[in-house]
This record gives C-alpha cells, structure tokens and sequence, in this order.
C-alpha cells in the first residue's frame, strides 16, 4: 500500500487540475437551472485525454483504474465540471465494461471512449434509491429479438445519450440482465429532468424497445455491483474535491469580510467551524481511502459494506460542509453569484445518486 | 497510491500474531478485556514478556533497541494486540518518553534509562498539565533553578495518569522565566522516589484511580536529568505531542476493543423481545462507527506512510486524527453502554480491586466505566478545541 502518487499518477493529477482551472473557472453563471449546456468540444476534450476511460479495466482498453479515477475525480470536484461525466464516464462506462457479451460491450466501449457515442446508465427507479435489485423493468424474447419495457428515474445525461445501458428483469430466468437500448429508438421516451446544480437528467421510459443484451440474467448483479462500486468512489474523490474547495473559499472570505470592527476570522466559533470543514476534508480524503482499498477486498459482504459506509459517511460530511459553508457566508451564501451555493446544489445530487447517506448506512448495516 | 495488499505485511501479521498469542497469559488477556484502570504488576509483567519477545519497543529504530519496524507494521502490531485482548502498554514511557529519549538523550543517558524502559523494570508518568497551564500549556509555572551542578525543582502537575505506580516522571519546568513562555521551558526526569515528591490521588467520575496531582517540593535533580538543551522543553514537548496524538490519542486498539466489545453484547443483550443484533436501529449505529473506526485506521495508515505529512498538512493533520478518533471512541463507549439495557447504569468497579462489586455477566464488566473515562479522550492530549485553534491557524496563516 502506498498513498503518494506515483510519477504518472502526479502527472495525470496535474494535467486534470491546468484543464479543469482552465476551463471551469467559477464564474457566476446567469440562470443555473440548464444553464451548463452539454459543450461537446469539453467532452471530446476528455475523450482526447482518455479521461473517460477511467473506470474501464486495461483489460478492454482503459487504462488506470480506481486510483486514476479518483484522481480525475477531486479535480472535477473542484471545477464543478458540468458534462456528464459520473453518469456517463464513470457509472455507464463502469456498467458497460462490467459486462460479458463482446462484441456489443466492446463496440460501445470504443465508441464511447473516443468521445463519439455518449452513454447513460438507466438502472434506478422509483423508491428504489440506489438499491440495485429493484427493478421492474422487463425484457422479452419477441419474434427473435429482444423488446425492453419500464420506466427509469435519475438517469443522469439523458438528454444528451445516444445509448442507454439498462437493467432488467429477464422474464423466464430469475434475475436482472444489461442491455443496450438506442435512444432514437421507437418507444423510447426521455423526460429531461434538469438537476438543481444545472447538470441534466431525465425520467426514461421504454415501451417494448429493441435491446441487444451485454449481461444475461447470471451476469447483470454482479456488474451493477461493479458499477455502484466505481460510482461510490467517484462521488467520495469528487466529495474530496468539493469539501477542500468549499473549505478554501470560506477560509479567504472570513478572513477578508470585517463585521465589528474586526475580519470574521478573528472569531473563535467561525475558526472552529473552519477547523470543522478541515478535519471533514481530511476524513473524506481517508473514506475516498477505504473505498480505494476496498476493489481490494475479496469477501462480498465486507466489500458491501464498505462502500456502502464511504457512500454513508461522504453524504453526510458533504451536507454538513457545504451546510456550515454557506452559513459562514451569512447572506452572500444564498446569492447566485458567488459560486458556494453551487456546491450546496451539487451536494443534492450527489446524496442523491446511488442513494442517500441514510439509505447507505440501513446498507452497511445489513451488511455487518 | 496504490492500495494492494503487501503479502510481506500479511507475513508480519501472522507472526505478530503468533508471537503474542505465545506470551499472553489468560490473566493478562482478561486484563486488557476489561481495561480497568492500569496496575503496575500488569504493566511490568507486559512489558517484560514483550521485551522477551524482542519486541519491548518494536517502533524505536534497531539502533534504539528497538526492531525497527515501520509505522504500518506498527499499525498492524496494534491491531494483532487489539484483537488478542492484550493489555495496556506504558505508553508514557514506550510511546512518549522513549522517542524523546532516542532523539534527545546523550549516549549517557541513553544507557541509562533504555534498558529499563524496553524491560519494563521502569514503568513512566508524564508531568506536563498544572493546575493553570492545561489547555495553555506553555504557560506552565513550575520552575526549575540551577544550583551546584543540579537543579531544584518547584511546583505542582496534575492529571498526571498512573503518577501513584509510576517509578520516573518526565516534566516540563521552567528555567528561564525572562523570555517568551515557550523559550524557558526545559525537559526533565525525575526519580518518583526522590525526597521532595508527593503524590496524591483523584478519583475521576469512573470511580477509579488514573490519575493524581504530584507536588515538587525543593526537588533535587542531578544535571543529566535534563533532556535536550536548557530552553528546549517545548520542541521536545511538541515532538512528543505529535505522536501522541496519533499513538496515543487515536487509540486503534481501544477503538478496536470496543467494536469487538460491542458485537459481544449485542449478541447477549436484547430489545423488542429480539437479539440487539438484529435491531435495525441498532445495527446503523453500530455499523457507522465500525466505519469510522476503518476510516481512523485509514487515516493513521497514511500518516504513518508519511504521505500526509507534505506542507500545509504536516500541522493540522495530528490534530484532525486526534478530533476524529476521541469523537468516534466516546460514541463507541456510549453505544455500549446504552445496548447493556438495564445493566448500563450499574455501578461495577474493577473486581482485581474491590470484591464488593454486584455480580455480573462477564460482558459487562468494564464497559460503563470506560463510558464515564472515556470522557476524558476529548480533554487530554490537549483539548478538542485546542486542536481546532491549531488546526484553524495553521493552513490559512490567520
């Protein structure tokens, strides 16, 4: 075990960190409700770098792994990167390349690591709240093909892909398979469902569409597994990213706002929220940490519940940092143009996906 | 970063493993099961079979008569003892006064003082906090004059863990009262059997006997009890603190006893006319800080790998630890006492010491003595908030 980067992964670190300074700086935006319009030179930028293959193994033609990911990760964080990266990047590409049917996975995988196709994972429904195994979508066996039907919620970069990787029920096995779904296809139908941090979602529903299968009915847990698992580390890398970011923002501003004749940093309660925000940082860093160590992990359940907890304790630390953020801001913490409130918003989103803080730990716990 | 297990610290584990479990006696185990207040027999009993061992200090350098090991072989010597049930160490004399003494020391005093210390013949108290220097501890006022090739020692320690067993003290005292206050402080040693120390006993809220205040009454002590140079006690103060913080503050093998602890009596205890076990609520919090523990251990990984240790971080990251894991060690001692249901309030003082205890279950033993205790973990090693003045100070210059 080592935690210094090595030469390359240094290297990697500071390519992402000029990019994202470069190109995200945290200009106030106008409006921020789809205000981050999908910028496809950003996204072939990325493609270009082979940053969107990350998550997916050197087996098929990534290159890294979790550590890389994670790298990228803080740094995206950091700029509040609005492309689709986590749903399309890390949790479709993760899902992709967990699954066993070349040639389809591997075609998709060329094409979306170039830049050229972009994917999204629809798996969460209703109520379901980053629990893998609900899902009521079906799929058929129809005149020697396959038609795919249900509904799909928070799936992150809908508007914007041109194929859906999908869970569902396989009607005569007992499980749930991949599949891959065309956008364009008849019977798809995308309800966008613009996100409150100004990136975009939307409700899917397909209606007896034509599907090709990446994971038959014996293959799709696992691969959604492996999908949650490379999602809850990149939330926890880009929580990391966030949290140090906040925490600088509401270092500078105390230490410049006066009020009472004095700057806000000279006030103990304000110094130890600050500390507060340190200490949360450090301790996210160290939870990116045992998700990193934990693709180490063979037994199954330990390995649940780890991420499970690092997907926990990185929601909570992220509400009570972006929370103590604002308030240390005093009224400008609700103003739209100072970038702080955008962290909050972005916060949502990640509580959100993969399930919130309190559906992680009800997790973990099953799990113990 | 790169986090494969290494397969040579899965060796070290094993052998780790093997030589403790040789030299842990059944006594000793339900010692460091129960974790009431430290004896002396125990604490010299320990130390010697791990000197036999060849691990009396396993983290000094071979030199220091130590075995060399690194900080993750360290981690994981406290993990083995942990779950072995293996009792308290002296922390004060291995963890705190033994790197002073490697650093600092003369070769003279080196030869003087190691032996004792690894063999256990030697067990160590630390005379830092006065009755008006706690949190503010460089403002301490015991002082400490130079006469006739010796020193003469004035004042007054308290909180001082252990003083009643210990056979040496080290201490701050003051030697140049005309500079700034941490200028003219000085390290030394004291002999507990030295005319001139009294020790008297507090009894803390967990009805037992850690800690006392120790008075200096023209103390006399030779010239080579001073450690370092004159004027130098608060690096060497400071050098000390940090690995307390992280060694001793950030108990790995109490956090670690206590998650083993907890699984123990959630197996016995019950709720809703269920095992605790199988209570949901239950089962949240336990598995939350069963998580934050992983998370400590995470933490005291990277430290000691040195990673953490760059820039900005180098200063705040002891204090963060230390933050963390008094915060999640309390909330450990909490949930065990809570899930003893009925028997968490009862009153069940150290059966080696009294025989006039209830008769309970050997799971209850210790637990919620250890809750009321283990509200010193956010006072000592210098306050929580304390820690946050220097955490908040340090990164942003303010």
């Amino acid at each position: 075990m080592r935690f210094d980067y090595s030469d390359e992964q240094a290297l990697l670190k500071d390519s992402v960190q000029r990019y994202i300074e470069a190109t995200y700086p945290l200009e106030p935006r106008a409006s921020h409700v789809c205000a981050a319009p999908f910028d496809s030179q950003r996204w072939h930028d990325l493609a270009e770098m082979g940053w969107l293959l990350a998550v997916v193994p050197e087996s098929h033609g990534g290159f890294g792994g979790p550590v890389e990911a994670a790298i990228i990760g803080e740094q995206f964080g950091r700029g509040l990167v609005a492309e689709p990266f986590l749903g399309s990047g890390v949790l479709a590409l993760a899902l992709l390349s967990a699954c066993p049917n070349d040639p389809p996975v591997a075609d998709l995988l060329v094409r979306a690591g170039a830049g050229d196709t972009i994917l999204a994972a629809a798996v969460g429904e209703t109520g379901g709240r980053g629990w893998i195994d609900l899902c009521s979508a079906t799929v058929a066996q129809r005149d020697g093909g396959l038609l795919l039907s249900g509904t799909k919620t928070l799936v992150l970069g809908a508007p914007h892909a041109r194929t859906f990787i999908v869970s569902a029920r396989v009607d005569d096995a007992d499980g749930i398979g991949i599949f891959a779904v065309e956008a364009h296809a008849p019977g798809v139908t995308v309800d966008p469902m613009p996100l409150v941090d100004g990136t975009s979602a939307g409700t899917v529903r397909f209606e007896s569409v034509a599907a090709v299968q990446l994971a038959d009915a014996a293959h799709g847990h696992a691969a959604l597994v492996a999908m949650t698992e490379a999602g809850v580390a990149a939330i926890a890398a880009e929580s990391v990213g966030i949290i140090g970011k906040v925490t600088e923002l509401t270092a500078e501003y105390i230490g410049t706002r006066e009020q009472f004749g004095a700057p806000l940093s000279q006030f103990q309660v304000l110094r130890h929220r600050l500390a507060d925000m340190v200490v949360a940082g450090e301790m996210a860093r160290s939870a990116l940490h045992v998700a990193l160590a934990a693709f180490e992990q063979a037994d199954v359940s330990t390995r649940a519940r780890r991420f499970a907890g690092v997907k926990g304790w990185t929601g909570e630390t992220l509400r009570r940092v972006t929370g103590a953020a604002l308030q240390t801001h005093g009224g400008m913490g609700l103003a739209e143009e100072l970038p702080v409130g955008r962290f909050l918003q972005r916060m949502l989103v990640l509580d959100a996906v993969l399930g919130s803080a309190e559906d992680n730990w009800r997790r973990a716990a099953s799990n113990a | 970063m790169d986090f494969r297990p290494d397969p040579g610290d899965e060796q070290f584990r094993a052998d780790v493993r093997a030589l403790l479990e040789r030299h842990l006696t059944e006594e000793l185990m339900l010692a460091g099961k129960r974790r009431y207040a430290p004896k002396q027999a125990q604490l010299r009993a320990w130390q010697s079979a791990l000197f036999e061992a060849g691990i009396g200090a396993g983290h000094w350098a071979t030199g220091d008569g130590g075995a060399g090991w690194s900080g993750r072989q360290r981690l994981i010597f406290d993990e083995e003892a942990a779950r072995l049930h293996a009792p308290y160490i002296n922390v004060q004399g291995i963890t705190l006064f033994g790197p002073v003494l490697n650093r600092y020391g003369t070769e003279a005093q080196k030869e003087r003082f190691r032996a004792q210390v690894l063999d256990g013949r030697a067990i160590w108290c630390q005379g830092f906090s006065e009755p008006n220097a706690g949190s503010d501890l460089a403002s301490l006022r015991t002082s400490a004059v130079r006469e006739n090739g010796g020193w003469r020692i004035n004042g007054q320690k308290i909180w001082t863990s252990q003083a009643d067993i210990a056979d040496w003290i080290f201490l701050l005292a003051r030697t140049d009262p005309s500079v700034k206050k941490q200028s003219g402080l000085s390290f030394f040693v004291a002999d507990m059997r030295s005319p001139g120390i009294t020790v008297r006993p507090i009894i803390s809220i967990d009805g037992q006997h850690h800690l006392n205040e120790v008075f200096f009454e023209n103390l006399i002590v030779p010239e080579d009890n001073l450690i370092g140079a004159p004027g130098q006690g608060w690096e060497v103060a400071k050098f000390l603190l940090n690995d307390e913080r992280i060694f001793g503050s950030a108990d790995l093998p109490a956090l670690l006893g206590l998650v083993d602890r907890i699984a123990e009596i959630a197996a016995v205890e019950r709720r809703d006319g269920r095992p605790l076990y199988e209570d949901g609520e239950f089962r949240v919090r336990f598995s939350r800080l069963e998580f934050e523990v992983e998370m400590i251990r995470m933490k005291i990984l990277e430290i000691v790998s040195g990673a953490a240790l760059g820039g900005a971080r180098l200063a705040v990251v002891g204090s963060a630890i230390k933050i963390q894991a008094t915060e999640t060690y309390m909330a450990l001692a909490e949930l065990a006492t809570w899930a003893l249901g009925d028997m968490g309030p009862v009153f069940v003082p150290d059966p080696e010491r009294s025989s006039e205890g209830p008769s309970v279950p050997a799971h209850v033993e210790g637990v919620t003595t250890k809750y009321l205790y283990s509200r010193a973990a956010s006072i000592y090693g210098g306050t929580n908030e304390v820690q946050r003045d220097i955490i908040a100070k340090a990164p942003f210059g303010w």
